[in-house]
């Protein structure tokens, strides 16, 4: 075990600040992250938190749903749900029910990148977590007849999450259209057909190459003694063997060409333009600036109620609602995003044209330094408020460990946001918001579609009639 | 991303309250508030905590859509949106600008039984005075120009329109009006189309000077302030508004007088069914046996009996729960499921017949003593962020319910037993006196639809 430089995070945003010409700003304590690698390979980082007697105890598993092939697309999100369905030593359920009788909130998310499980609760009961989170990483059951009743979970949350969610559909295509050689281009919940052909041997394969302490790291946020949360990590987590994982598919995204259009005619009620820009992340780009510049000039379109789209177009009555957004935490080349719904009767060509202008508008003129400004004091503020959050520090930590990054880059976003000038945001507009790295998707609702109430009514026990 | 647990369609927060107990000595409140009140009539709360260097300032006021007028049904809504739109000293922009240069973060918006204007601020006080006089101006001078109604107007009704194609929130709506009839509760928040496009400028400036007054008001404060920095934010904050007149309470909700099943045809793969029955409205004796109740019936997530029946035993949803709506005046109970469509009906009827079960046998005295134990146990969650107090501080206070409410709480929560649950639900809630909402295809048929989603 060694422990890393401690950060005085506190103390470097302070500096921030300060260069915002802030005079007295409030002292605060400085937060270390401590960090530590066990001989198998898990690396584990604690970040005291001494506000409440809580600890948010965290593993993050560097699979996501990029990383299944073709035929399994899915299969990270169906393997988690089978998490919680017992190990050699517990039942089904019975980790969660020894959480709830500890008054603990525990879930587990999915994503293109990570694959991670949490509990939050009582910072003495740390200890039975460690216990039963190992315990699951090296002896989970599989059991055939729950796996049977969990699919038809998986597939009632694709109906609830997709099938039925024009929008997310929306967003599948988007992603499958963009991404052609990825593993961004099938959705995190998979293709029903695929969701539907699962069997328990896929789910063991998937356990054997991806869940080991070598590919996962343990975020532990709250009222601790970071020593303490070392040793415990030894006792439980410890004794599970590393082993020999198979190396990732490259499977970088093959170049594009040219625009791509594609268009979605299903139920619905309104009509949506979805539009996305290949751009490199955090992880992929050359420089962090690169990355930086453009979380700025999604910022400059969206960053709040004040900012382009929303007072240029909507307040302008031009449109009826729009939006962008860029995730810079991905392990690969990720979108940078616009949508926006027209106003009633406007066609989508006029909702993309105005799209259009705004990022023509990010080529050709520099941001105002106000305009960049308030997205720096945002930013800076931003920091400081998501130390309101226990879970939220330690997802952070999560993140940016399991895309590939060093933790300790966490702490640069902040000074590298406000680094950035109008012609680093000019300059990545330039390079990046070309047609040929432009995929643009539209939602056109069929004409008969949306809820009507029925007619007929049908009595519960002592009759009655709907009254609209 | 996506996560595991089934999301929960509240109609409103339900005040979720626990405590410290063995953490705390028994002389020293949980959650030591203070509180006056300004000159003009604003009830103040406020906690002090230097943790970090922020400061969560809330106004909360009497004017959620059970205020809305007559035949208006949205008209808080619609002002609550419009007060970032302008105010009598600047436009949207400079409105927008103003916070965003000193990082604060400003919202206001309306549900069914009030309206909250939000501001979170650095406590630097180049930073924090501006973003508190902004926010002043804000709720006490709002400009209403006319254009700016007329397009908020619009983008009210095409959001109208975009909850039209979430059966989630076209069965929420319909079970609100379904449940809780002429009640100024059986509206949608936002309104109907028809309801919306009859508001006019007249109406939400009516709206603003009746409900927006200080009488009317709660200030919540929670941050790195002392006691005089906090009075002065409360002060510069509703000096400008009129002291007005709290309105009278809202009639009680009646009990449901008819069962009857209201079908609302969906194009989707799934029905989405909401069931109401008679409930309580959040000051009542029986609170707390209800409370503790619902969780072991619906309210705990996986430690429910509905998940455990309906998903962990048959696979038969992603999403299953209960909740009480326990409101000012009134309440009701109501349970919730998404499944499949053709096996609606079979999920509905398993629901019922669980509710029927508890009601007659109650639950065992094991799973009292688990939910007892989470409940207590999780207090420590309840309380962990400013975010968390200043929400819990405010729900406090507007339910008109005691400041050291959460000094005894797990002694309540202790107190409760499987009888007592058991005689509770059964004065409450009667479970062939039901108010169900389908949401769905007719029928059950299977939608002719690909398969992958259309993509």
């Amino acid at each position: 075990m060694h422990r890393a430089r401690p950060l005085t995070r506190f103390a470097t945003l302070l500096s921030l600040l300060g260069s915002l010409c802030l005079p007295g700003v409030v002292s605060a304590s400085a937060a270390d992250v401590h960090e530590a690698t066990l001989d198998n390979g898990l690396k584990v980082l604690v970040l005291p938190d001494d506000r409440a007697p809580v600890v948010t105890h965290q593993i993050w598993y560097k699979v996501g749903s990029a990383d299944e092939p073709g035929g399994i697309t899915g299969i990270a999100h169906m393997f988690e749900h089978m998490m919680f369905k017992g190990t050699e030593n517990l039942g089904p359920g019975e980790f969660s029910e020894i959480i709830a009788r500890l008054g603990g909130e525990e879930n587990a998310f999915t994503g293109r990148d990570f694959t991670a499980y949490y509990q939050t609760l009582a910072a003495d009961e740390l200890e039975t977590m460690m216990r039963w989170e190992a315990d699951r990483m090296a002896n989970l059951a599989l059991d055939a007849e729950e796996f049977a009743k969990e699919k038809e979970v998986v597939k009632e949350e694709w109906r609830t999450r997709v099938r039925d969610n024009p929008t997310a559909r929306l967003n599948q295509l988007l992603y499958a259209t963009a991404f052609t050689s990825s593993g961004y281009h099938h959705p995190v919940i998979g293709w029903k057909t695929d969701i539907d052909a699962y069997t328990v041997e896929d789910l063991q394969r998937w356990y054997e190459n991806h869940y080991a302490p070598n590919n996962a790291t343990l975020i532990v946020v709250g009222d601790v003694d970071p020593e303490t949360v070392v040793e415990l990590a030894q006792k439980h987590y410890g004794p599970v063997a590393s082993r020999d994982l198979p190396p990732a598919k490259p499977r970088e995204e093959k170049a594009q060409h040219g625009i791509k259009r594609a268009s979605l005619s299903i139920p619905a009620k309104l009509p949506h333009l979805l539009m996305g820009y290949k751009v490199p992340s955090l992880v992929t780009a050359d420089d962090q600036e690169t990355a930086y510049a453009l979380a700025v000039a999604a910022g400059i379109l969206s960053g709040d109620s004040g900012a382009r789209l929303n007072n240029d177009l909507v307040r302008a009555g031009k449109l009826s609602a729009a939006s962008a957004g860029y995730n810079l935490n991905a392990r690969e080349t990720t979108l940078f995003t616009l949508d926006a719904t027209p106003r009633d009767g406007q066609s989508l060509a006029e909702v993309e044209a105005l799209l259009r202008e705004q990022i023509e508008r990010l080529k050709n003129e520099p941001v105002g330094e106000g305009e960049l400004e308030r997205i720096k004091a945002q930013v800076v503020a931003s920091d400081i408020y998501e130390r309101d959050s226990l879970f939220y520090q330690g997802m952070t930590l999560g993140m940016y460990e399991t895309i590939g990054l060093d933790y300790r880059l966490a702490d640069r976003f902040v000074e590298g946001i406000r680094a950035i000038t109008p012609a680093d945001v000019q300059a990545v507009a330039r390079t990046y918001f070309q047609d040929t790295a432009l995929t643009l998707t539209t939602l056109e609702p069929r004409p008969d579609s949306g809820p009507q109430l029925a007619g007929s009514t049908r009595n519960a026990s002592s009759g009655g009639t709907d009254r609209d | 991303m996506i996560d595991r647990r089934h999301q929960t369609l509240r109609l409103i927060p339900v005040a979720l309250v626990t405590l410290f107990s063995a953490l705390t000595a028994r002389a020293e409140s949980v959650l030591p508030l203070e509180t006056w009140t300004t000159d003009n009539g604003a009830e103040v709360l406020f906690y002090a905590t230097d943790t970090l260097p922020m400061v969560d300032a809330r106004v909360i006021l009497d004017a959620g859509s059970a205020r809305d007028p007559e035949s208006k049904a949205g008209t808080a809504s619609l002002t609550a949106s419009l007060l970032e739109e302008g105010s009598t000293e600047r436009d949207a922009k400079a409105i927008a600008d103003g916070f965003a240069r000193v990082g604060a973060q400003f919202s206001a918006s309306a549900n069914l039984e009030s309206t909250a204007i939000r501001l979170r601020s650095l406590t630097e006080p180049d930073w924090l005075w501006p973003a508190v006089d902004l926010m002043a101006e804000v709720i006490a001078r709002p400009a209403f120009a006319a254009a700016d109604v007329d397009r908020e107007r619009d983008r009210q009704l095409r959001g109208i329109e975009a909850r039209q194609q979430s059966a989630r929130a076209v069965a929420s709506d319909a079970l609100r009006r379904a449940a809780f009839g002429d009640h100024p509760y059986g509206h949608p928040t936002d309104g109907s189309t028809e309801s919306v496009e009859r508001i006019q400028r007249a109406d939400v400036q009516a709206f603003h000077q009746r409900y927006f007054v200080a009488r009317n008001a709660t200030v919540v404060i929670v941050g790195d302030l002392d006691r005089e920095q906090a009075e002065r934010l409360a002060n510069r904050l509703t000096t400008s508004l009129p002291a007005g007149e709290r309105p009278a309470d809202l009639p009680p909700v009646p009990p449901l007088e008819e069962s009857r099943t209201v079908h609302v045809e969906f194009p989707a793969e799934q029905s989405t069914v909401l069931v109401a029955f008679d409930g309580i409205p959040r000051r009542h004796e029986d609170y707390m046996p209800l409370y503790v109740g619902n969780h072991i019936l619906g309210g705990s997530g996986f430690a429910s009996r509905l998940m455990g029946e309906l998903r962990e035993e048959r696979g038969l949803a992603y999403s299953t729960y209960s909740y009480l709506m326990p409101l000012r005046a009134g309440g009701r109970f109501v349970m919730a499921i998404q499944t499949r469509s053709d096996q609606a009906e079979r999920a509905l009827s398993l629901m019922i017949d669980e509710l029927t079960d508890f009601i007659d046998n109650g639950p065992t005295g094991e799973e009292v003593g688990d939910s007892q134990a989470n409940l207590v146990g999780g207090f420590p969650m309840r309380l962990n962020s400013n975010r968390k107090i200043t929400e819990q501080a405010g729900a406090l206070a507007f339910l008109g319910l005691p400041l050291d409410y959460f000094d005894d709480y797990t002694d309540r929560v202790r107190s409760v037993d499987a009888d007592g649950i058991e005689a509770a639900f059964e004065r409450h809630i009667d479970p062939q006196r039901r108010i169900e909402v389908i949401v769905g295809p007719d029928g059950g048929k299977r939608s002719d639809d690909d398969q992958n989603g259309g993509s």
